[in-house]
């Protein structure tokens, strides 16, 4: 019986098999099927064929992060699963995924909707026929990562699953902070705030399109622009003000050659001085490269009336009982796609260092990888059968109790505060 | 009436629906909506949490919202977007200096609710 981890991120899916190994594989795919302006059609990762990236319309199963259109999702997976462009497929020597010989570890958005979840559990088990399944949320598998690796610390782990996370996952949709306990999250202190890298991709895309050149259609390139060249403020009134005083030679300045799709798809950084034989449009970025991030840490930027995320952090972390606070400090994890914003880490665990409490030992740690993370932590899960068969619902199960055992299983679970201290 | 019973009608002649389709597939149905939006879901979700009886201990989908920062708001003039030290009591506006300040009182009514709208600032009664 192999175990399948599919981390579904709304931009993204992280899909593998769960193994022993130190670097599992796994596959990152586009969480999408987009059109072309040639009015063809690219089920998540095909994409990459395409020549023309001008113009391009996505669908996504998700809507704020919520998996609402299946009949998107299912072409996706389906993909996946059976495809013969698959990685996943072509991985297992040209094997397609068999549902019923494989237990699925399947992540959701923090509290999704209980409707929604429902849907899935019906997709999962009559539809697909997967033989066993367990669902949570991506914040919930990052302990099973060994997180003291993140600090340095060297003690070792006495049970399968660390202690004590705070995990921030600033994902596409929206930021998530959530105090996990012994692999669970307490739900009474997680916290959502409304702003992901959908968000950023967007607000610079509007900025653009108002102060230079018109934009709008090109959400695909805008985001490969921030991915680029964005980055969060250590000290933003001084950069804001370095910015605008020297427009001309502020070494904030960068040169984006946009794409003509003959020599290029994405386009560049233009290196040095601005060479007269480039004959590409240029973009010039100055305090658009972290005002645009900088929406992470002050959402009221984007009239959001809602506090930035070490703000919303510290909050999450006084509404838990007190004797683990300072251990929720001393294990804060950054995953997500915006964690790989350069400046993110350093910045967070600066205002994370004004708030917090004097005496308490601050770490801030972040993997290698945080977009990829929670995936190997349900990896990790995976391969440790003993662990996931007290988690997961077989088929019998559900094809015996029906849906409300899922939803009863992996629902919402009120931990009392003598758990919690344990 | 007796007579319509014997030969069929000219409508019942016209008729396809009787007409077999073999290249038909019998469980096709059209379905014309293919999913709720998540407007729609979390109306209902709303309805359904209404419905139960209230309590504080609760996580919903609706309660992990973070709350609105605690810090002092930053302001900025309305109408330049430079520091805003100062607020005209008449409009509520925000603004950097005395020049500013001739231009909103100046301003044509409507105008200055216009520009709280940016903000959404501006009160409407009803």
């Amino acid at each position: 019986m192999s175990v399948l981890v599919i981390d579904n991120g709304a931009y993204e899916l992280k899909i593998g098999y769960a193994t022993d190994d130190k670097n599992p594989a796994h596959f990152r795919v586009s969480n999408s099927i987009t059109r072309s302006k040639d009015r063809r059609t690219y089920v998540g990762n095909e994409i990459e064929n395409c020549r023309d990236y001008a113009g391009l319309t996505y669908r996504r199963p998700h809507e704020r992060g919520q998996l609402v259109n299946w009949e998107t999702q299912k072409a996706i997976w389906d993909n996946q699963f059976y495809g013969k462009t698959s990685k996943l497929v072509g991985m297992n020597g040209g094997k397609p995924v068999d549902p019923s010989e494989t237990s699925l570890i399947l992540t959701e958005m923090p509290y999704s909707l209980p409707a929604l979840s429902s849907n899935m559990d019906q997709i999962v088990f009559e539809e697909y026929g997967f033989d066993s399944y367990y669902r949570c949320t991506p914040g919930s598998l990052v302990p099973w990562n060994d997180i003291r690796e993140l600090y340095n610390d060297t003690s070792s782990r006495s049970s399968p699953v660390s202690e004590c996370a705070l995990v921030i996952d600033s994902g596409f949709s929206s930021t998530h902070v959530l105090p996990v306990v012994l692999g669970e999250v307490y739900w009474p202190a997680a916290k959502r705030i409304n702003i992901g890298g959908k968000h950023l991709t967007n607000y610079l895309k509007e900025t653009v399109s108002f102060r230079y050149y018109n934009m709008m259609e090109e959400t695909f390139l805008m985001n490969v622009i921030k991915e680029r060249v964005c980055f969060v403020s250590l000290k933003y009134q001084l950069d804001l003000e370095e910015a605008h005083i020297n427009k001309r030679k502020s070494l904030l300045r960068i040169d984006y050659a946009l794409p003509d799709y003959r020599t290029s798809k994405l386009g560049h950084i233009v290196k040095g001085a601005t060479s007269s034989n480039d004959s590409n449009q240029v973009l010039t970025l100055t305090n658009e490269r972290f005002t645009i991030p900088e929406a992470l840490f002050r959402p009221s930027d984007l009239n959001l009336d809602q506090a930035g995320i070490p703000e919303t952090a510290i909050n999450c972390v006084k509404l838990m009982p007190e004797e683990i606070q300072s251990m929720l400090l001393s294990n804060v994890v950054l995953v997500g796609g915006n964690a790989v914003l350069p400046g993110y880490k350093e910045r967070i665990r600066e205002e994370l260092q004004s708030f917090s409490p004097q005496g308490v030992n601050l770490r801030v740690g972040m993997p290698v990888d945080p977009i990829s993370y929670a995936w190997q932590g349900g990896c990790r899960l995976g391969s440790q059968k003993d662990m996931l068969s007290k988690a997961y619902v077989t088929k019998a199960d559900y094809m015996e109790h029906g849906v409300n055992l899922c939803l009863s299983r992996f629902g919402i679970k009120k931990m009392d505060n003598s758990i919690a201290m344990d | 009436m007796s007579s319509a019973s014997e030969s069929p009608s000219l409508i019942e002649q016209a008729d396809f629906s009787t007409v077999p389709k073999p290249f038909k597939s019998e469980s096709w149905k059209q379905s014309n909506k293919r999913y709720k939006n998540l407007k729609a879901l979390v109306t209902d979700e709303q309805k359904r949490l209404a419905s139960l009886p209230p309590s504080d201990d609760k996580a919903t989908y609706f309660s992990i919202e973070a709350p609105p920062s605690l810090r002092p708001q930053k302001h900025w003039c309305d109408i330049t977007g430079l520091p805003g030290r100062y607020k005209s009591a008449r409009h509520g506006l925000r603004f950097y200096n005395v020049e500013i300040f001739k231009a909103i009182d100046e301003m044509a009514p409507g105008a200055d609710q216009q520009y709280l709208s940016l903000r959404n600032a501006n009160v409407i009664l009803r």
